[in-house]
């Protein structure tokens, strides 16, 4: 039988707010173990959780990046669970009354057709300590850092209206890319400060029914996550096929073996309005300030790049698709630089040397100032496209301007005719047969000469020129 | 009269004057503790070598002129409030040997008034009780009788002004554990409003419904106790940044054209006439006082200890949740595995009357009846405010006993929980709507036991229910007994 897979994610964002989420302690899990640890985040008894003004504001614009409604109520409530990693006994999050709900965000599916990913709700909750597990050397012990103890999430969780491992990657994507934009969070799967947890069931195509579902945990790349629901799918149809019943459980993705492995289930207590936390009531007015605050998300702005800047379809959602490469688009075009050709210097020559150099947008020695310069020179036919690379390439590892590489290795091109025309002469005379070749009319030998003519002037003519030379010769 | 006689406002007239210093009064107050605290047990930890110290730096800076209410006057402190460096047990086996790195806010703020801590008070285990029989660190006896219990959860705070081993204390009250072991120890006890004290350090049982406050030998000290811990305090969401007056200016205001209300559900069959009479006589003085009093109905008090034995326990389940083996103390041995260690360690660390309150809360938020029961019980809490505000439109404060009965005899309750939740009948709904509540004494039963009247104000009204408390103390003009106790 074929099925279709419906797939719902649950998505834990860690908030970048200076503090924790209850407390003063510094937000950064990284540092030396339990550096970053209080009476109220070590959980200790008769400690009160005080809930941070300014995680509030991280999460709500969190939420309006993914076009949710902010409720006008949102409360913490006590989730009991029993774990080393959680001392307290209970985790604060949000049950009865979500930070948000009703959201969406917009892919592209395996077809290339837009389709909106629907998110059911998005809540805080704190985050739980970290377990070290020593197994060597000598008795085995397991360590706890409370350094990421308390310190902000946001859970997303998504309608189940994703089909495919595709459309769960790209949902990823485009959340990733909202929540950037917006500015609240990392989201790196790698470190740890995005993680995704997979619904999946499956049903015969064409149906409409939801059944048992199974719960995926452990992907720590998107890729991992395409996989282990693809494994999944096909484990599940299996099932099916030889008439085994699915079973609500939750399962493990193992990266090397590539399978999912059953979990044994945890135990899991009452679940209770936090007295010490009281509800928090969002205004009209509080929340317009937060919707000022959010930037142009990606949508928009790809739009506006196509109106402003006369960039196509593909070119505008490039350049529009981070936030600090729109920015930094922007800030090049603003320099009196062609906007097509700075997608162009952006996207072919500078992200690949980014890419080689290790670099991100944020800590890139090539400003757009600088890069900007280099093109003007380029557009101004002082060098040409050759050198311009060649000049980028230098960029990267000095802190000279470029005008400055470009004296300092001879690129400036030959632009003066005269001592053009005396070096055509030259290659002329070196090359009869291409001369006689071109009077006949053979256009290749053209090119051959053009090609002799700035070999011979080390790369630094303007072949342009040379052109109109030749054929001003040769007329 | 011996220093640890006297009263907070008494013994600072002295020390101001000179005729006492503080190292006379804590040492007094010692040499009380060493004589009778064997037969009552009101301490689970002493901090003697501690209170000296810091009586002899108070007598330093008496001398040079700073001196608050409280400075140098010897304070014991329930054993559920956290104390940096200094165990707090909360009663409990599993919190044996916890020792906090912090000092809760009333106590910071009680260190910086120049006060002295004479020790940590006995309680109910985690202040789940009412005869502080829970306990695992003994049980303490009522001084007026030391075959009969002194109330609780704070019955070690009661007790230890009672028997004089302290000069005030501060309890802890959740559905009446100040007020009920003050009537049944014969001192005054105030729970203030939700909010208005600090929860800052009081390990929680009910977070809802908790709140500290004074314990005393009168009236007086009881509003100079609440200048000192009353306020916002930032650190605590459910604090409340409202004004705190100047209590003790109330004292003497006298409450002539007030209404004082009656509440008939309050007057049940059942209740012990000793008590009923000793209480009909102060609703006989309001007159005298220049007041009237007004028949009034708080309808839904009948629901009260239902909604609060589901409300409690199911903040306890959670609350409790974080005593789990691993810290604090008390770990079982021979356990297999995590789980089997958080079970053994629960089993073994909580005693009967913590696990029976953490199963029912339990069972109370489990999925399915979360509605039936917490919602529902929620519900009844808004009822019961509604209740109180209605009540409070028609009248300054609301007259009540504090408890249906004296002092019952150790052992008599512990084998029916109900009977012994309902000791509690007359003090839980203030905890239910967060009013404020005070207990003050108002007569003797024929055998020598106190007998408490309970003042109900609105919200942030401690001062109106100092101000009746104080009005009503001096016209009562109670005799002044102490228990016999065989000490000195």
């Amino acid at each position: 039988m074929k099925y279709e897979a419906v797939i719902g994610l649950e998505i834990h964002v860690q908030l970048n707010s200076k503090t924790k989420m209850f407390c003063d302690c510094p937000n950064c899990p990284g540092d030396d173990p339990n550096k970053n640890t209080c009476p109220i985040c070590l959980w200790l008894p008769g400690a009160i959780p005080r809930f941070s003004e300014e995680v509030l504001e991280k999460a709500t614009i969190t939420a309006l990046a993914l076009n949710c409604e902010i409720q006008p109520v949102n409360a913490f409530d006590q989730k009991v669970y029993y774990y080393p990693d959680l001392p307290k006994g209970f985790q604060l999050s949000q049950f009865h009354k979500p930070l948000a709900k009703n959201g969406w965000v917009e892919i592209f599916d395996e077809e290339g057709c837009p389709k909106k990913i629907g998110i059911h709700q998005v809540h805080m909750e704190e985050d739980v300590a970290k377990l070290m597990h020593e197994t060597e050397g000598r008795t085995p012990i397991s360590l706890v850092d409370f350094n990421r103890a308390g310190t902000p999430l946001t859970e997303i969780v998504s309608k189940p209206d994703i089909r495919t491992p595709f459309e769960a990657m790209e949902y990823i994507k485009a959340l990733r890319a909202q929540i950037r934009y917006a500015g609240s969070a990392e989201c790196s799967m790698e470190q740890g400060t995005m993680r995704v947890d997979a619904n999946v069931s499956i049903r015969p195509e064409g149906s409409e029914e939801l059944n048992t579902k199974v719960e995926i945990k452990n992907m720590n790349s998107i890729h991992n996550v395409g996989d282990a629901i693809a494994y999944e799918i096909e484990r599940q149809a299996k099932c099916l096929d030889t008439g085994e019943p699915i079973i609500l459980h939750t399962r493990l993705w193992d990266p090397e073996k590539k399978v999912t492995l059953p979990m044994r289930g945890k135990f899991e207590g009452p679940c209770i309005p936090d007295p010490s936390v009281p509800p928090i009531t969002i205004s009209e007015e509080w929340l317009n300030k937060m919707r000022t605050r959010l930037p142009e998300m990606p949508v928009r702005k790809a739009a506006r790049f196509t109106d402003q800047y006369g960039l196509n379809h593909d070119e505008a959602s490039l350049m529009s698709s981070e936030r600090e490469l729109s920015e930094y688009f922007e800030t090049v075009t603003k320099l009196a630089i062609p906007p097509r050709t700075a997608v162009h210097w952006i996207s072919t020559q500078l992200m690949p040397l980014m890419k080689d150099n290790n670099q991100t947008f944020p800590n890139l020695t090539i400003t757009p100032e600088r890069l900007a310069s280099l093109i003007g020179m380029l557009e101004r036919d002082e060098i040409n496209a050759k050198s311009a690379r060649e000049v980028l390439t230098k960029l990267f590892s000095t802190d000279s301007t470029p005008e400055a590489i470009v004296n300092e290795f001879g690129f400036r091109q030959v632009s003066d005719t005269d001592a053009l025309v005396s070096l055509i002469d030259s290659v002329l005379a070196k090359n009869p047969q291409a001369v006689s070749d071109l009077k006949a009319g053979t256009q290749k030998a053209m090119g051959f000469l053009i090609g002799q003519a700035m070999q011979a002037s080390k790369g630094k003519a303007n072949p342009k020129l040379i052109r109109e030379i030749l054929l001003k010769k040769f007329e | 009269m011996e220093p640890y006689e006297l009263t907070i406002h008494e013994l600072h007239e002295k020390l101001r004057s000179g005729e006492l210093t503080s190292l006379d009064i804590t040492a007094s107050v010692f040499e009380r503790i060493e004589a009778v605290e064997e037969e009552v047990h009101s301490y689970i930890t002493l901090l003697k070598e501690d209170a000296l110290e810091s009586a002899r730096k108070s007598d330093i800076e008496i001398r040079r002129g700073n001196m608050s209410q409280l400075t140098g006057i010897p304070i014991a402190v329930k054993d559920l409030l956290c104390t940096r460096g200094i165990k707090t047990t909360c009663g409990s086996h599993i919190l044996e040997d916890f020792i906090p790195p912090y000092d809760a806010t009333v106590i910071k703020k009680l260190k910086n008034a120049g006060a002295i801590f004479t020790g940590k008070t006995n309680m109910d285990e985690f202040a789940m009780g009412s005869s502080t029989e829970t306990s695992y660190f003994g049980i303490t006896k009522n001084p007026w009788d030391p075959e009969r219990i002194p109330g609780g959860s704070s019955g070690g705070s009661a007790a230890a002004v009672a028997a004089d081993e302290c000069i005030a204390s501060l309890g802890t009250d959740t559905g009446g554990s100040i007020r009920q072991p003050a009537a049944l120890c014969g001192v005054v006890g105030l729970k203030p409003t939700y909010g208005r004290v600090s929860r800052f350090g009081l390990v929680a049982f009910a977070s809802s419904l908790d709140q500290i406050g004074p314990m005393t030998k009168d009236v007086q000290d009881c509003a100079i106790m609440m200048n000192v811990i009353a306020g916002y305090d930032s650190n605590e969401s459910t604090s409340v940044p409202a004004e705190v007056p100047d209590y003790e200016s109330f004292l003497k205001r006298g409450i002539e054209g007030w209404t004082v209300g009656i509440p008939k559900e309050y007057f049940i069959e059942g209740m012990d006439p000793e008590v009923s009479s000793a209480v009909e006589k102060v609703i006989a003085f309001i007159e005298a006082l220049g007041a009237k009093s007004c028949h009034i109905s708080l309808p839904h008090t009948r629901y009260g200890v239902a909604a609060y034995y589901i409300v409690a326990p199911a903040e306890a389940s959670s609350n409790l949740a974080r005593y789990d083996g691993v810290k604090y103390g008390f770990r079982a041995a021979g356990s297999s595995n995590l789980m089997d260690m958080y079970k053994k360690s629960r089993s073994q660390g909580f005693g009967a009357e913590v696990k029976r309150r953490i199963m029912i809360g339990t069972y109370a938020l489990s999925s399915g009846y979360y509605d039936a029961y917490y919602k529902k019980a929620s519900q009844i809490r808004s009822l019961m405010k509604k209740d109180f505000d209605d009540a409070f439109k028609v009248c300054d404060v609301i007259l009540t006993p504090t408890t249906p009965t004296p002092a019952f005899k150790i052992g008599e309750k512990t084998d029916d929980p109900l009977q012994m939740y309902l000791s509690d009948v007359f003090t839980l709904p203030a905890n239910l709507a967060g009013i404020p509540g005070i207990s003050i004494p108002c007569g003797y039963s024929e055998g020598g036991l106190p007998i408490g009247l309970q003042l109900l104000a609105g919200y942030f009204k401690e001062e109106k229910l100092l101000q009746a408390a104080s009005a009503f103390e001096k016209q009562i003009n109670l005799e002044k007994r102490r228990p016999l106790l065989h000490g000195i």
